[in-house]
């Protein structure tokens, strides 16, 4: 039986080790014993019967010699290779966190979404652009919530002991809620558009909505990374309403409430950078 | 029964990767002959002690270096893209059991100390030191216990790990300084009766 054993054979390999991980010297004298520690866990994890049993398991994987890709195939093969297999591997991870998203994540967006369309029918008269900022920071704080909760769940921790960085999974998670949400935003602002009622074009809707979605995601997300995602989602919203009582009563008084928006959607793009840049280290800050 | 020809223990692992590709049994052979031992103490550690589910990922680990011998960069280390395939196995296996199951993958680590298979031969005192030092590595998080595993069981060198890891050299060693440093808090800590 083979042993994986604990390769650091004497205490000056393994104060080499340490020094090499640029650990005080102050420290390595303290610290060396607990490396040493694990000595004590030998494992006897190989038989030359396990070897043979998973040698009898691979042969019929094996390539036959003739089905054994020529030279050029190989090259072919690996320039295709080095050219798709970032994209490939990208979508590879998109589509994994689909599945990772829950199914509230769909069903809550789409249930927010119809209950603004209740506030279209006449009895409320509500303005377009109100109701897109009331729906839109409850669509966009759901999508936070259920695309970013491994930070609650320590999944990410997990997610780092991949291959795969957490800021590469954290990308692919903010573009499916985004694309998602917008998707399903957009199809709300056409639905108010038949409805012959909008206070303006198709993209003053789109503006209409992207300033809360991307401003209250990217509070959320940014606060995230201090402090528990109950209180991320509520800081988000309270700058969101903070953010439309000033365009209430200030800015659009001043007419530039056009401007506002675009000011609260490249503010909120920003903080949805620093979020995401942010989480590739969050893994190491939870431990 | 030997499995690896002594015609092989001089060869490198890249060049014995080539030869597989080329559909040479015993180059898979010899392969498996000297990685299968550290590459089943990783993932044994990495699982916390089980051994069954070890055992399965590394034959996935292997069956997926098969499949992937036709894109294999000559030359391409050989180790780090190892344990880079194992590391996505078992991060797979336990998404997988993850979404299944449980909420949350941390309750699935917490109850696997006490599941560590100790050798009933090994003298009581070597068992306890053995018992200390495995529950010690299974209360490191995951990214902790796989770059420690690396580095101090199956000596990888840090820009191997990196590359295992797909990590950048600094936040390694910033892992293992963390890991290290938990280690030893977790160690000092009076044992329970």
């Amino acid at each position: 039986m083979k042993e994986a054993g604990f390769p650091l054979k004497d205490q000056a390999q393994v104060e080499a080790a340490l020094r090499e991980l640029g650990e005080p010297e102050a420290d390595i004298e303290a610290l060396t014993p607990a490396v040493m520690a694990l000595d004590a866990w030998q494992v006897e994890a190989s038989t030359p019967a396990s070897r043979q049993k998973l040698l009898e398991a691979l042969m019929p994987a094996m390539p036959e010699p003739e089905n054994v890709p020529s030279v050029v195939q190989q090259a072919v093969a690996r320039r295709w290779e080095s050219q798709l297999a970032q994209l490939e591997f990208f979508l590879d991870v998109a589509r994994a966190q689909v599945s990772v998203l829950r199914p509230g994540f769909w069903f809550f967006s789409i249930l927010i979404v119809l209950l603004g369309m209740v506030l279209t029918t006449p009895e409320f008269n509500i303005p377009d652009p109100v109701i897109l900022w009331l729906v839109t920071p409850v669509v966009a704080l759901v999508g936070i919530h259920y695309g970013f909760q491994s930070v609650i769940h320590r999944v990410s921790e997990l997610e780092a002991a991949a291959p795969i960085s957490p800021l590469r999974l954290s990308l692919a998670r903010l573009m499916i809620v985004l694309i998602y949400d917008i998707l399903l935003l957009s199809a709300f602002s056409l639905f108010l558009i038949s409805q012959g009622e909008a206070g303006g074009s198709l993209t003053d809707l789109i503006l209409h909505f992207l300033s809360p979605l991307l401003l209250v995601s990217g509070v959320a997300l940014t606060c995230s990374l201090r402090w528990s995602m109950r209180v991320s989602l509520t800081v988000g919203y309270t700058v969101w309403m903070v953010f439309v009582m000033a365009m209430l009563n200030l800015v659009s008084a001043a007419g530039w409430g056009t401007l506002a928006e675009w000011g609260g959607m490249l503010a909120g793009a920003g903080l949805l950078a620093v979020g995401i840049m942010g989480q590739r280290r969050s893994p190491a800050q939870m431990l | 029964m030997r499995i690896m020809n002594e015609a092989f223990e001089s060869v490198s692992d890249e060049a014995l990767m080539e030869q597989m590709c080329r559909g040479s049994r015993q180059a898979l052979a010899a392969l498996v002959e000297r990685h299968h031992p550290p590459l089943m103490g990783y993932l044994y550690r990495l699982t916390n002690g089980q051994r069954e589910l070890a055992e399965d990922l590394a034959q996935e680990t292997f069956l997926k270096i098969l499949q992937s011998a036709a894109l294999y960069a000559r030359g391409r280390p050989f180790k780090p893209w190892l344990y880079t395939i194992a590391t996505n196995r078992a991060r797979d296996h336990f998404r997988r059991l993850e979404t299944r199951k449980t909420d949350d993958w941390s309750d699935w680590i917490e109850e696997r100390p006490g599941q560590i298979d100790l050798e009933p031969e090994a003298a009581f005192l070597t068992r306890e030191n053995q018992g200390r030092a495995a529950a010690a590595v299974q209360q490191l998080s995951p990214p902790l216990r796989a770059a420690l595993i690396l580095r101090f069981y199956n000596d990888l060198s840090l820009e191997e790990i990196a590359q295992a890891l797909d990590l950048p050299l600094g936040t390694v060693k910033s892992r293992l300084s963390n890991a290290v440093r938990q280690l030893q808090r977790i160690l000092a800590e009076p044992q329970e009766v």
